[in-house]
């Protein structure tokens, strides 16, 4: 496997808290990290270049979708074969990206999904737990994809398949296009398992169960407004 | 007749400000003689009526309210898709911006020498 060729997004708005330690823990295991700050009004973007990853910052705040799309154009220009996108929060692990892509590699799909309920979840709520099910019930009705994970932001894409499809929705309701992209266009793709992990630090941020239920709004939105 | 002097006024504003406004002559045209029909019917209210039985509809008003929301849900749908066209062209600039922009490791002690 060549690691060169395997580029991490990270998007990250106010992460200066975790920035530093989430970029270091990602090169232990990847050369390439790209953070990009989504306009973020504090040193998210310096300590994030100083952890050594490339940095593109947002001249005005898009959303998380917006983020990851600018991220994954900037691999694609620098070559990137394998396109990982990890939440900046520290949620997820980074011993779990090179497994995950052996995975995406061996099974030949366009990308490979993170799940959190074929592997394993660290202090999830039991409100959010619902709000996560009701989303997958959601996805299912409305796309036709089987998923038991519909709302993770750690995923593996293919360069061929990050050619094709291109994140339309600035904010949450990305999440729901791709998958939406998926079931249309009859993407070959793989479930992972991976471990979600829910910190004190990523449920002030914005994890919270009352967060959920706006997900599942931005889910909705994302559908109709398609 | 104040309500109907102030209607007149306003809706012969709208036929000059479409002149100016609307760029496709044909929507302009239309858009124009709905509102100088708009001014006739302001004066003429029984005439709507008239128009209103032809299409089934028992009432004047009842058919100006009709066309009235039909009117107000296109004019809102237009200005979502320009919204959606505007915002899908902002998030392209600032994208472009960025990756314009992109600071790679080695440029960090140019960055540092910059703040310092």
């Amino acid at each position: 496997m060549n690691e060169s060729n395997v580029w991490v997004v990270i998007a990250a708005y106010n992460e200066e808290q975790v920035i530093g330690q989430t970029v270091s823990h990602v090169f232990e295991h990847v050369e390439k990290v790209i953070v990009v700050d989504d306009c973020s009004s504090d040193n998210t973007a310096m300590l994030a270049l100083t952890a050594g990853a490339h940095v593109l910052s947002h001249p005005i705040n898009l959303g998380q979708g917006g983020a990851l799309q600018t991220g994954i154009q900037y691999a694609l220009k620098q070559g990137a074969e394998y396109i990982v996108t990890f939440d900046a929060d520290g949620q997820h692990t980074a011993t779990e990206i090179l497994p995950m892509l052996s995975a995406l590699q061996k099974s030949q799909s366009g990308i490979a999904l993170g799940s959190r309920f074929i592997g394993k979840t660290i202090n999830l709520s039991t409100s959010r737990w619902w709000v996560l099910k009701l989303a997958i019930i959601f996805t299912r009705l409305t796309s036709g994809i089987k998923l038991t994970d519909v709302h993770n932001g750690f995923r593996i894409m293919s360069r061929d398949f990050c050619e094709k499809f291109e994140f339309k929705q600035n904010r949450m309701a990305h999440a729901s296009e791709i998958l939406n992209y998926i079931s249309s266009h009859k993407i070959k793709y793989i479930e992972y398992p991976v471990t979600i992990s829910y910190t004190e630090y990523s449920i002030t941020k914005g994890q919270k169960s009352s967060n959920a239920l706006r997900v599942l709004m931005e889910l909705f939105l994302g559908h109709i407004s398609k | 007749m104040i309500l109907a002097s102030f209607l007149t006024v306003f809706f012969v504003f709208m036929v000059f400000y479409s002149a100016i406004s609307v760029r496709r002559a044909i929507a302009r045209y239309v858009i124009q003689a709905v509102y100088i029909l708009a001014v006739f019917f302001v004066w003429n209210p029984n005439h709507t009526t008239i128009i209103a039985n032809y299409f089934g509809i028992g009432r004047g008003l009842d058919f100006v309210l009709v066309i009235f929301s039909v009117a107000i849900l296109n004019g809102t749908f237009f200005i979502i898709t320009h919204l959606n066209a505007q915002h899908r062209s902002i998030s392209r600039l600032a994208r472009h911006i960025a990756i314009r922009d992109a600071l790679q490791p080695a440029s960090l002690d140019k960055v540092m020498g910059l703040k310092e």
